[in-house]
C-alpha cells in the first residue's frame, strides 16, 4: 500500500507486466527504511515472526500502539467489542480510520490524493457442470438483495452490491463509500503467490536490516524476473 | 520340509487387502511423485492443465548452482538442515539419551520414573499442543526467560534471535525419549557382573563407561543415529514454531518442499525435491542397513 502511495501498483494491468525496479519502489523502501531502522518508530519484531500481526493488534487493543496500517477486517474482527480476539468494549469511542495518503496530493496509484488495497471472496460456475441454468439461479438468490441484506445481520460487511449498505456502523459504511472507490486489487495470477512471497522477502530483509534498499530491489527484480520471464517485467529507470 | 498350513493361492489371497493397499498408498504416490517430477504441473494457471514433460529442467533449476545457496534455496535450506540434524538429533537428543540412559542403569526408584515419564511425554503429546507449548516457553515473556532472570540472565528473544537454536533446542527435548528408551533397554542386557568386575579393580565411572558401556552399545548407536537422524530430516513440526523465518532462517527441507509445493503449488518442482530428499533418505537408509548387518556378521 506504501508503494501505491509512491505511484503504481507491482503490476501494471495495461502493459500485463510486472514493475520489478522503479524510483517508487526504492522510496517505499526507504519509507520502511526510515520507519523500522533509521528512526525506530516501528516494532521490527512484529514483522519478523510467526505472530507478528496478532502481537500488534494485542499491543493496539491495550493502547500500547498508536497506530497501525490496517482495513475493515481489523475493526470488524480483532478488535470488535464483544466478538473480537483483542476485544476492544470502547472501540467506538477511541478508535477510527484515516485514510492512506499519496506522498503528495495526487500522485498515488492512478494519480489519486488517497489510495487503499482489497482482497474478498468470489463465486464462479464450474465450467463442467452440467446444470448450469440451476446453478445461476442459486447464485442470482443468493446475491439478491433481499438476501444480501439478510445477510448483513448476521455478518456485516463490505459488500459487492452498491445498494446493500453496512447495518448500524459508520464507521465500515464510510470505508465502503469513500475508500473503496480508491481501492485496487491484487494481480489475480497464477505467479502472484511467489510474487507475493517476494515483495515479502523484500520487505523482511530492510526491516530486519540485512539489506539496503537497493539491494534488496535488486534482489527482488532479479527473483521476480526468474519466475514471470523477462518479457513480463518493467523496469522505469531510476532517476 | 515342514509342510506348510496354507497353500500359495490361499495365503497370496490373504495377503491381497495389505498388498492392494501398500499399492495404492505406497507404490503408487512413489511413481506419481517420480513422473510429476519431470513435469511443471502446478495447480493453477495454464500448467496445471496441461502440464508439459520437461525433462531434468526441475532437477537443474534446484542445483542452479549461481543461486543455490541463496535464501529460500535448496542448498541453503540443505545446509540448515544439516546444522538441525547434527544440533538437534545427534548432539542433541543421542548424547541425552544416553546420558540419561546410563545415568539412570541398574537403578530403580522415583527419580528414574520421574524423568522416563517426563521424557516420554514429550514424546507422545500430539504437535500442535507441544507447539502452543513452547511457543509460550519462548516468548520474550515466557516461562524461559522467566526461569532465567531467577538466576539473573538477561532475558533473550529465542525465536526471532535465537531461531535455529530454538528448534534444535525444541527438537532435542521432542525426541529424546526414543535414545534415552533404546539406550536404556541395550543397557539392561548388559550382564551386571562386568560392572561389578570393573569396581572391584577400582575403575572410574568415566572409565567404565568408555571401556565396557560404549564398546557393548556401539551397534545400539549406529541403530539409533540413523534413525533419528531420518526422521530428524524429516520432521515438520518446526513449522509450527517458526514458519521456517524469520528471513528463511530456519527454513530446513521439509518446510522447503512445503513451501515450493503448497504455497506456491509448483507440484513439479516440489516433487523433484521430495525425490531428491527420497535419495538422501535412501542413502541414510543404505548406511544403517549396512552398517547392521556388518555388526550381524561381527556377533555372530
Amino acid at each position: 500500500m506504501a508503494l501505491l502511495g509512491a505511484g503504481h501498483h507491482v503490476y501494471d494491468f495495461d502493459e500485463a507486466k510486472w514493475i520489478v525496479s522503479s524510483p517508487a519502489i526504492l522510496e517505499t523502501l526507504e519509507l520502511f527504511k526510515t520507519i523500522y531502522i533509521d528512526e525506530g518508530l516501528g516494532e521490527v519484531r512484529w514483522q519478523l515472526v510467526q505472530n507478528g500481526r496478532d502481537l500488534s493488534f494485542e499491543a493496539f487493543s491495550k493502547g500500547e500502539v498508536a497506530m497501525l496500517v490496517e482495513g475493515d477486517y481489523f475493526w470488524r474482527g480483532p478488535i470488535a467489542p464483544e466478538t473480537g480476539n483483542y476485544a476492544m468494549a470502547n472501540r467506538n469511542e477511541v478508535v477510527n480510520f484515516a485514510m492512506m495518503p499519496a506522498k503528495e496530493p495526487g500522485s498515488g496509484y492512478r494519480g489519486q490524493d488517497f489510495v487503499s488495497a482489497s482482497g474478498g471472496t468470489g463465486y464462479v460456475l464450474n465450467p463442467n457442470t452440467a446444470h448450469p441454468d440451476l446453478a445461476w439461479q442459486l447464485l442470482t438468490y443468493m446475491f439478491s438483495k433481499d438476501s444480501v441484506d439478510a445477510l448483513q445481520v448476521l455478518q456485516p460487511r463490505i459488500r459487492a452490491r452498491t445498494d446493500v449498505s453496512v447495518p448500524n456502523d459508520e464507521v465500515m459504511t464510510r470505508i465502503a463509500s469513500e475508500v473503496l472507490p480508491l481501492s485496487t486489487i491484487r494481480p489475480q495470477l497464477p505467479e502472484y503467490n511467489q510474487v507475493s512471497a517476494q515483495i515479502q522477502l523484500m520487505t523482511e530483509r530492510i526491516v530486519s536490516g540485512e539489506m539496503t534498499p537497493m539491494e534488496a530491489m535488486e534482489a527482488y527484480d532479479a527473483a521476480v524476473t526468474e519466475i514471470v520471464g523477462e518479457d513480463n517485467v518493467i523496469r522505469i529507470p531510476l532517476d | 520340509m515342514q509342510k506348510a498350513i496354507l497353500s500359495r493361492e490361499l495365503s497370496l489371497l490373504f495377503l491381497a487387502p495389505a498388498l492392494v493397499f501398500i499399492a495404492l498408498f505406497l507404490l503408487y504416490p512413489f511413481f506419481s511423485i517420480i513422473q510429476m517430477s519431470f513435469t511443471n504441473q502446478t495447480l493453477v494457471g495454464a500448467n496445471a492443465i496441461n502440464p508439459q514433460n520437461v525433462g531434468f529442467q526441475n532437477y537443474v533449476e534446484l542445483f542452479n548452482t549461481k543461486d543455490w545457496m541463496r535464501q529460500g534455496e535448496m542448498g541453503h535450506s540443505l545446509w540448515l538442515t544439516v546444522q538441525f540434524v547434527i544440533g538437534s538429533a545427534l548432539i542433541g537428543q543421542a548424547m541425552l539419551g544416553l546420558g540419561i540412559a546410563t545415568a539412570f542403569n541398574n537403578r530403580k526408584g522415583l527419580l528414574r520414573e520421574i524423568v522416563f515419564t517426563l521424557a516420554i511425554a514429550a514424546w507422545i503429546i500430539p504437535d500442535v499442543v507441544v507447539a502452543f507449548a513452547w511457543f509460550a516457553y519462548l516468548d520474550p515473556e515466557g516461562t524461559l526467560n522467566m526461569m532465567l532472570q531467577a538466576i539473573g540472565i538477561q532475558p533473550l528473544d529465542w525465536l526471532f534471535d535465537y531461531p535455529m537454536f530454538s528448534i534444535i533446542l525444541f527438537n532435542t527435548w521432542r525426541g529424546t525419549a526414543f535414545s534415552m528408551l533404546l539406550f536404556s533397554s541395550a543397557l539392561a542386557s548388559i550382564p551386571p557382573s562386568y560392572m561389578e568386575t570393573a569396581d572391584v579393580i577400582g575403575a572410574s565411572p568415566w572409565q567404565k563407561f568408555r571401556d565396557i558401556l560404549l564398546p557393548l552399545l556401539r551397534r545400539y548407536i549406529a541403530t539409533d543415529l540413523i534413525l533419528i537422524t531420518l526422521w530428524t530430516f524429516n520432521t515438520f513440526t518446526p513449522f509450527l514454531l517458526t514458519g521456517g523465518g524469520p528471513i528463511n532462517r530456519t527454513n530446513v527441507i521439509s518446510i522447503y518442499t512445503y513451501s515450493v509445493g503448497l504455497r506456491f503449488f509448483e507440484f513439479g518442482k516440489a516433487s523433484a525435491i521430495a525425490v531428491v530428499v527420497m535419495l538422501i533418505n535412501l542413502v541414510l537408509a543404505s548406511i544403517y542397513l549396512f552398517v547392521s548387518r556388518n555388526q550381524q556378521g561381527k556377533t555372530a
